[in-house]
């Protein structure tokens, strides 16, 4: 005879049982086994039937059953988590959205602003605002403005680019760099977007390069499908000392770019575009042409005998370095040989000009014509 | 857009274009000449350069660089070690590192330490 008091498996509640087939069955073994499964659940380990959803009680469930890191973002319903379910200052860059709306850290990004004329530009040059055009070898690239096909936008440039033995080291660029722009970049990581429109594929990349072109961080090439596509590219910048982003072609095309953006993180953000008169201030601290309107400028006054000379002095916005001044154009000339001239070398902010008499009387100089203008360009 | 240098010639002339009147062209070396001062001596930051064209545009490049940094350094250290300095510091024909010393400090004065392109 052999029994047990104590079932190894199902110890709480438990129940005796014989364990031999001559042992004597006694009415009370099913009495503590009824009594035993009238109380039992799973254990936790595989015993027992498998329990249906509807047999656990609602609100039984607390986060102590649930193992760590296990739940799947399927088995979230959507919009489910609300900002109150998310920690304070815990939502990182990497987790940002293209469409989140970032400051951009380039001038001109949209291609809006071309001071310098609306080309073509050849050769190396700077085209729209804070823009350059830089072929490498052989190869040729005309730049315009191009107002037809853009990207959602007032205007775009227009690359006819025509590979020689450049290898993929023709550039369309802006430059971020030391003592203007670029200081405060370093040691972070920074993520371009550029819209470009092409149909040749594998033609143009974009490309960050933190140290003036020796070193440069593509992207993946436009497909060529015709149509305007998002190009990016990321770097964490490090010590950087010249920074300059932007795309390098490598075959033959023409090529369309809008709307680049250049935003701290590693998530390249969907171009976000500017108020018209931020987008000019930022182009203003570069390039500025006074005198843009046919006698808005004018230098005049009263000689006694000639020669003397008339001063006028002028500000500007203020500008990254010291800006090459240009005199450009004939002006309109009142008893003086010569346009203004510069006194010795204007400044960040403003500078003075002189017309010098050559006879007594009334001295003017009229910027009387679209091309009579002072153009100062400052390029740090 | 500016007169500016884009080829430093041997004999000191200077090659430039003018980019918004597509006009280009050689400066005679007697032509480059410095900025003035209101009293009609030279001024050592600036260096005037006049459209060979004959528009008449007239730039006045900073010793900075302005519009073209590391040419027109590179053409005040020239023109500094050819003529001296219009400050008299630089004696004519210096061929020293005196010259390219008083430049760069006179762009570190203008624009900043750092605002230096030449190696």
């Amino acid at each position: 005879m052999a029994r047990i008091a104590v079932d190894p498996n199902y110890n709480s509640p438990t129940f005796p049982r014989a364990t031999a087939a001559a042992d004597i069955f006694v009415k009370e073994d099913v009495q503590a086994l009824a009594a035993a499964v009238s109380t039992h659940t799973h254990d936790g380990v595989g015993k027992g039937l498998a329990i249906a959803a509807t047999g656990i009680p609602a609100g039984s469930i607390t986060s102590a059953m649930i193992a760590d890191g296990t739940i799947a973002a399927a088995d979230l319903a959507a919009n489910s988590v609300t900002t109150a379910k998310i920690a304070d200052a815990s939502v990182t860059n990497a987790k940002l959205g293209s469409d989140t709306a970032r400051d951009n850290l380039l001038t001109n990004g949209g291609f809006e602003i071309w001071q310098r004329g609306v080309g073509p530009f050849t050769g190396s040059a700077l085209i729209a605002d804070k823009w350059r055009s830089v072929p490498s070898g052989t190869d040729t690239a005309s730049v315009s403005r191009e107002p037809t096909n853009v990207d959602n936008s007032l205007a775009a440039a227009v690359i006819v680019f025509t590979l020689g033995n450049g290898a993929g080291n023709s550039r369309i660029w802006q430059g971020l760099v030391a003592g203007d722009n670029l200081e405060q970049l370093r040691n972070k990581t920074v993520s371009l977007s550029i819209r470009v429109r092409t149909t040749t594929a594998n033609a143009v990349r974009a490309f960050i390069s933190p140290d003036g072109m020796t070193t440069l961080t593509y992207g993946t090439y436009h497909t060529g499908g015709g149509s305007y596509e998002t190009l990016t590219a990321t770097l964490a910048l490090g010590a950087a000392t010249d920074v300059r982003i932007g795309v390098a072609l490598s075959a033959s095309a023409t090529v369309y770019l809008d709307n680049a953006m250049l935003v701290l993180g590693s998530q390249p953000a969907d171009y976000v575009p500017m108020h018209p008169a931020d987008d000019v201030a930022r182009c203003l601290r570069y390039y500025e042409i006074v005198g843009e309107t046919p006698f808005s400028v004018q230098i005049s006054g009263y000689a006694s005998a000639g020669p003397q000379n008339i001063y006028g002095s002028f500000r500007w916005v203020r500008k990254a370095v010291t800006p090459t001044v240009t005199i450009a154009g004939s002006w309109t000339l009142t008893n003086t040989g010569a346009k203004p001239g510069a006194y010795g070398t204007p400044g960040v902010e403003g500078g003075v000009f002189y017309v010098a008499s050559t006879a007594a009387g009334q001295v003017a100089a009229n910027n009387a014509s679209a091309t009579d203008r002072i153009i100062l360009e400052s390029n740090p | 857009m500016s007169v500016r240098p884009v080829l430093l010639n041997a004999d000191g002339s200077v090659d430039v274009v003018f980019d918004e009147g597509g006009h280009s062209g050689t400066i005679p070396v007697a032509e480059v000449e410095w900025a003035t001062n209101p009293d009609g001596s030279g001024n050592h930051f600036g260096i005037v350069l006049v459209c060979p064209d004959g528009c008449g545009a007239t730039s006045t490049h900073p010793v900075g660089g302005g519009a073209a940094p590391a040419e027109v350094q590179q053409m005040f250290v020239n023109k500094t070690e050819r003529n001296g300095c219009a400050c008299g510091a630089i004696d004519p024909g210096d061929s020293t590192a005196a010259p390219e010393s008083h430049v760069r400090l006179n762009v570190n004065r203008q624009d900043g330490i750092g605002r230096w392109q030449l190696g």
